[in-house]
């Protein structure tokens, strides 16, 4: 049989043997698993046990691709990683774009597993069927964009022709949320993925553009579909901003919404002093000298590199911040000079964590020192709200683990339980500990009940993407206990299934049956809307039943005190999520066929989602 | 752009903000006001409904399959809180009430 759409190989590499080897990825689990989270959920059930904790050498880390990744649909250079991660010690699922997915594809793996820990620091070099692990002693240190730099001089190959994923130095300090970037900007960020690569002693994975070509069983269809994928995007409603200025126009939105965070959730209402226009999508842009600098295959005006134009930074090559960097380096901090804002996200990507969790940590520390929290002595000196050289120095602390740098480096949770008191109650986590994105979920009801209850180390079910598709209303109001949940339950399963195809998931989001009909076309197979639904909730359940094998339950499934207090001010002033909470979690469980009490997924739907070795693990005798 | 109030009507203002100015003639960039002349009694769906037989790309943006409900594309608030707070599309304006529309974000 051909391998319609995939290499047809995944790449083990056993690091505490140095020894790389080729294994098929089964036609049958194909279809069942697709690629990406589904694959990893997979390695991650039937390889880690519960005594394999995100630090222990068994745990897997897996970087794959999916059935999409090299061919024409829009935004295929996807990588996604799954892991036991470091920040809830439970299942990660997060991604990134570039050219990974392409590049490692045209080398003939959908994906690489690494296993066991390394004696010595290394690198993974791909050049076709060369697989090889390197010396990386010469890349300690570097940061991740600096790393990129090295190895490109190393190889002699540069732009699309080599894709470098790293660590920066929070990885090789394990900090927990250490994250994965690559290509200059593109960062698997979630649940401290970059720790566990850290922790295997891999500073980087270096993958050439193979040779090899990746066949499509319906090519003339496939083009068909990319190009309807494509259209979608630029002229449906709620995707044409995306197509044009990516995730810009977030900051206006949320901020009309009461959903920017603004100073560590202290209050929802934007300073006087700022200048409206700069913050709008074209004003973030044209702010700029800016170039596109797109993923694989992608159209979209989403990716960009800039040059910041004025202040202490100014003349610097940059990487355009996603709304989430304007979040986390500064709204959430107090920080309004975008010049500023965007300099500190890229130091972020480059020192290599995530820009939510450095926010929510960050913004802490700022309120804790101006109500006396967390005074100028322990944390070595004065940081006060918008300082972005303070908050610079602070990213340094945690990436070498100095002083209060060391327990900050633990993650927002830990570090707040430590200090307790008044101070833990200012901090935002979830009791998981997973890192809410940056937005101020007390307006965003969806997503504060997604990350809570979601399995993958963020939301499982994300944003919903056209929702009547699945006989769900259209919108819901934010705030509305019962109609919520119900479209959080409902639409779980697309976005796990997004997350497997090797796929962006801004271009992902099209109408489920024309994505579909990419599907079909490269790989030949007659999938349909209900087929993905069912993919995606068999990955999701898997990693809640990875989570509960590893104690992680529904007693965890709730915000810190901060993340769910009522807002202040603003468009929701007065507005309590947690008084409807538990109705909440009522509806969101009966919809999503989980157990209330016990968290599980119900015995028929896992038997429904061909889960039945599952059921049985889960339930025991009572199946 | 404004319209004189006559006897038995209010003033109520729409300001639609950043992408949702698209839908009214905007650049996407801006904040586009209108001040709207309505009946005593009018409904927030009335308003919304007066405004949207006026733009066709706000009433394809603005409501599902062209039924009286919303689709997913925009957010509204009234007097700066969000709408299904104090109030619904049924519910009654008041004069000078501002409603605020803007677009869906999901986030990146």
């Amino acid at each position: 049989m051909t391998d319609y759409a995939y290499a047809g190989e995944i790449l083990r590499v056993d690091l505490s043997s140095g020894k790389t080897w080729g294994e098929k990825f089964e036609v049958a689990d194909r279809r069942k698993w697709v690629g990406g989270a589904g694959l990893g959920a997979k390695i991650l059930w039937e390889e880690v046990p519960p005594e394999v904790g995100w630090d222990h050498p068994e745990n897997r880390l897996v970087l794959a691709t999916g059935p999409l990744a090299g061919l024409p649909v829009w935004g295929t250079g996807g990588l996604t990683v799954v892991t036991r991660g470091a920040l809830t010690n439970g299942a990660t699922n997060t991604q990134a774009n570039g050219f990974f997915g392409a590049n490692l594809k045209y080398c003939g793996y959908d994906a690489i597993v690494f296993q066991g820990e390394s004696p010595d620091w290394v690198y993974l070099h791909i050049r076709d069927d060369g697989v090889e692990l390197q010396d990386a002693g010469e890349l300690l240190g570097k940061d991740t964009w600096e790393t990129q730099q090295s190895l490109e001089k190393t190889l002699n190959l540069s732009g699309h022709n080599l894709s470098v994923y790293s660590i920066g130095p929070a990885g090789e300090n394990l900090v927990r949320f250490a994250a994965i970037q690559g290509d200059y900007g593109h960062v698997a960020s979630k649940n401290g993925c970059g720790a566990v690569m850290g922790n295997k002693k891999v500073k980087a994975v270096a993958i050439e553009r193979g040779t090899k070509g990746i066949a499509a069983a319906h090519p003339r269809a496939l083009f068909a579909a990319a190009d309807d994928i494509a259209h979608s995007l630029q002229t449906d409603p709620s995707t044409k901003g995306l197509y044009l200025y990516g995730t810009l126009g977030g900051v206006r939105n949320l901020q009309g919404m009461g959903a920017l965070p603004i100073r560590n959730y202290t209050t929802n209402v934007w300073p006087e002093e700022v200048e409206t226009k700069q913050w709008e999508a074209n004003g973030l842009r044209e702010g700029f000298d800016h170039r596109g600098h797109q993923c694989s295959a992608c159209g979209m005006h989403h990716c960009h590199m800039q040059v910041i134009s004025s202040g202490p930074y100014k003349g610097q090559v940059v990487d355009e911040p996603e709304y989430e960097g304007w979040s986390g380096a500064g709204w959430t901090i107090g920080a309004t000079d975008p010049q500023q804002v965007s300099w500190m996200n890229t130091q972020l990507d480059r020192a290599c964590v995530d820009v939510n969790e450095f926010g929510w940590l960050c913004g802490w520390v700022m309120e804790c020192q101006q109500k006396g929290y967390i005074t100028d002595q322990d944390l070595g000196f004065r940081l006060e709200w918008g300082d972005i050289g303070g908050a610079n120095r602070l990213l340094e602390m945690i990436c070498k683990r100095e002083g209060m740098g060391d327990l900050l480096a633990e993650g927002t949770k830990i570090a707040a339980e430590k200090l307790g008191g008044e101070a833990q109650d200012c901090a935002i986590y979830t009791e998981v500990g997973n890192s809410p994105r940056g937005h101020d979920h007390r307006s965003r009801w969806e997503e504060m009940i997604d990350t809570c209850t979601g399995s993958g180390g963020t939301m499982d079910t994300a944003p919903p993407v056209f929702p009547t598709d699945y006989g769900l209303p259209a919108r819901v109001h934010p705030q509305d206990a019962v109609e919520v949940p119900k479209h959080v339950g409902g639409l779980r399963g697309r976005r796990a299934y997004e997350d497997s195809l090797g796929a962006c998931v801004f271009t992902t989001r099209a109408p489920m049956d024309v994505l579909c009909r990419s599907i079909q076309a490269a790989t030949g197979w007659d999938v349909d809307m209900h087929e993905a639904m069912q993919t995606g909730r068999r990955i999701n359940a898997l990693m809640r039943a990875f989570n509960l094998r590893c104690g992680i339950g529904p007693e965890v499934e709730k915000p810190s005190k901060r993340y769910g207090s009522t807002p202040v001010d603003g468009p929701i002033a007065g507005v309590s999520i947690m008084d409807q909470w538990e109705k909440m979690l009522d509806i969101w469980y009966e919809t999503a066929g989980y157990d209330r009490e016990t968290g599980r997924p119900k015995i028929e739907l896992l038997r429904e989602l061909d889960l039945d070795d599952v059921a049985e693990a889960l339930w025991g005798a009572n199946v | 752009m404004n319209e004189t109030k006559s006897a038995g009507e209010i003033h109520v203002r729409l300001e639609f903000i950043s992408w949702a100015s698209t839908f009214v003639g905007g650049d996407g960039n801006e904040r586009k006001f209108f001040d709207e002349q309505v009946p005593v009694g009018a409904t927030l769906r009335d308003v919304l409904k007066k405004m949207s037989r006026r733009y066709r790309t706000l009433d394809e943006a603005l409501w599902h399959n062209g039924s009286g409900e919303l689709a997913e594309h925009l957010e509204i608030a009234v007097n700066d809180a969000l709408m299904g707070i104090h109030h619904t599309l049924d519910s009654e304006m008041k004069e000078g009430d501002l409603v605020l529309l803007m677009g869906q974000y999901m986030g990146g």
